[in-house]
């Protein structure tokens, strides 16, 4: 049952227009940036000069990242899965389609669980369209600066591990959201928590507890934004590693787990909250 | 003794200090329509919302086809459709897809159910369009499509002809009465008395969260009494005659008597016996609006 409720919330997602159009502001996002830098340096009054570090920004294979890179936890992906997560979620509340799953015999756990699994998708889609656009317009910039493209110097599956392991940083958020939404069974409080947390909060926090230094700086690298940042390190399209990576970061592995923990937290709270609802009227 | 599908025992529920259903005893035999009566804000919806497992009870237990029903545990709603309210249905969906939607929670239900159910709820022309277009009318016809989308054995309809024109409401309850020559059970709440009564076998009326009344109609019109209309040509003396009997409630009304609590055939015998003779006589059975009333009082 769990999977044939996973289907129907699958199937809801595709039909809301909602998650089209946020996917569509993702890999615009990931094109327009690129293209202003690239047409800013095309400028005859442009003081922009394409050398050095711009070029690596809007030129192959580093401008691979790009697309990566936008969509973090912190950043617009951020932004997307909270209003995604928040709206769909809250919204079901007022239509009462809870009301008519539970009455169907479905138990409340799978339903939020389905409801969570289903969020897997778009956070995927995010990343992965942001890269394919990305891709496809700093390949033609490339072109167009290098008179090629240097496809051969681009490690693919690396690549593929970057936009998986980005779409991995969104889900604290998306359970945040998730959990907000149940708990108020409002979309201003869901999106508007959420977006609070992802956009002030956190960062508010995370530079509040730099600036005390010492063991509190240390704590916020366990905060989302910190685990996803030390997660991001990791990332590259080419074959040579990172070079940026700090050596007082957190290991991958503690990222992953503390990402997961997060979600778990989040979701299985949420799961809480929804089991102990009454859905009348 | 009937099979009893749907038993609740003292049930009750609290909202904070207000006591929504105070200890609720039902019990809807197999293929009867159970008429559930009661004034808004009776508890009704709450009751409701507590057998399909939405609401959880402070006290007491449900139990369906056997088996215990609660929030935590609703696997016997599987064989439950239900309309209550406003339909549950995706704006953005169209008929079909929402329909496409329901049969997924329910093994068996093959692609033809669907349009034979689109076509039983009349939306066959509509089955295209979003819902979001609909009118309350279809939406209600479309909710009442996806209750019986599974052929469930039990279903709970609560106000299912709102919104619907006088000839849709007469197709509901034409609907209603086949579903249970067909060996469904209905549990119909409504607030329209001549609905109620038309189509239900046994009814349970709710007051202030308490049952008040539970039984099949005609019994509790029986129990209700009659009352007996005559027309006589002195109504001041054959009222002061009628008061004479036992448990009569007389009232006089221009040339007519109107005497409740005594047969008719006592009433006659009285009047002629004291010379007065009626030239007219109606017995005038309790009908389901006034027992509610006199219940709900």
């Amino acid at each position: 049952m769990f999977w044939q409720m996973v289907s129907v919330e699958q199937k809801k997602l595709t039909n809301r227009k909602i998650l089209w159009i946020e996917l569509a502001l993702a890999a615009a996002t990931a094109v327009f940036i690129p293209l202003m830098l690239y047409l800013a340096s095309q400028s005859t009054s442009s003081n922009v000069v394409i050398n050095g570090p711009v070029e690596d920004m809007i030129a192959w294979p580093l401008a691979l990242r790009l697309g990566i890179d936008l969509l973090s936890g912190s950043g617009l992906g951020g932004l997307l899965i909270v209003i995604l997560v928040g709206t769909l979620t809250a919204q079901e509340y007022g239509w009462r389609t809870m009301q008519l799953w539970l009455s169907n015999g479905i138990s409340r756990p799978v339903l939020m669980l389905a409801k969570f699994t289903a969020v897997l998708l778009p956070a995927l889609l995010f990343v992965l369209a942001a890269f394919v656009a990305g891709a496809i317009s700093t390949g033609l910039i490339t072109q167009s600066l290098q008179g090629s493209l240097p496809a051969a110097e681009v490690a693919w599956g690396q690549a593929l591990l970057s936009v998986l392991r980005t779409a991995y940083t969104l889900l604290p958020y998306a359970a945040l959201t998730f959990l907000l939404a149940v708990v108020s069974r409002s979309t201003v409080v869901a999106v508007g928590g959420g977006l609070a947390y992802t956009l002030l909060i956190e960062g508010v926090l995370m530079q509040l507890l730099g600036f005390v230094g010492g063991i509190w700086a240390d704590i916020a690298q366990y905060l989302p934004a910190g685990l996803s940042n030390s997660l991001a390190t990791l990332n590259r399209v080419t074959a040579v590693a990172n070079p940026t990576v700090p050596a007082d970061g957190l290991s991958a592995g503690t990222a992953v787990l503390g990402i997961a923990l997060y979600t778990i937290l989040f979701v299985g709270l949420a799961v809480f909250a929804f089991r102990r609802q009454d859905l009348g009227g | 003794m009937n099979n009893i599908i749907l038993q609740t025992d003292d049930l009750s529920k609290n909202f904070g200090a207000v006591t929504a259903v105070q200890a609720i005893n039902l019990r809807v035999q197999q293929g009867e329509v159970f008429g559930f009566l009661g004034p808004n804000g009776a508890g009704k919806t709450t009751t409701i919302g507590m057998v399909l497992g939405l609401i959880h009870p402070s006290a007491g237990r449900i139990t369906l086809f056997g088996q215990p029903v609660t929030p935590h545990h609703n696997g016997a709603l599987k064989q439950v459709g239900s309309l209550v309210g406003a339909p549950s249905l995706l704006p953005y969906l169209t008929a079909q897809q929402n329909l496409q939607l329901v049969a997924k929670l329910h093994d068996g239900v093959e692609n033809g159910r669907i349009q034979e159910i689109l076509e039983l709820v009349g939306l066959t022309n509509a089955a295209e369009r979003k819902v979001q277009g609909f009118s309350t009318g279809m939406k209600q016809r479309l909710g009442l499509g996806a209750a019986l989308l599974h052929r469930p054995a039990l279903i709970i309809l609560d106000e299912p002809t709102n919104g619907l024109d006088p000839a849709g409401m007469r197709e509901v309850r034409t609907l209603i009465r086949q579903l249970a020559d067909d060996g469904i059970t209905v549990f119909l709440s409504s607030h329209l008395l001549h609905e109620v009564e038309q189509v239900c076998d046994r009814i349970a009326v709710i007051r202030q969260g308490k049952i008040v009344a539970q039984g099949a109609v005609d019994e509790l019109l029986n129990q209700s009494g009659q009352s007996v209309r005559l027309k006589v040509r002195n109504p001041a003396q054959a009222g002061e005659l009628l008061a004479q009997l036992p448990a009569a409630d007389v009232v006089t009304n221009g040339a007519y008597v109107q005497v409740s609590g005594v047969e008719s055939e006592t009433a006659v015998a009285h009047l002629t016996q004291n010379g007065v003779i009626p030239s007219e006589v109606t017995v005038q059975k309790s009908d389901l609006e006034s027992l509610f009333l006199e219940l709900t009082k």
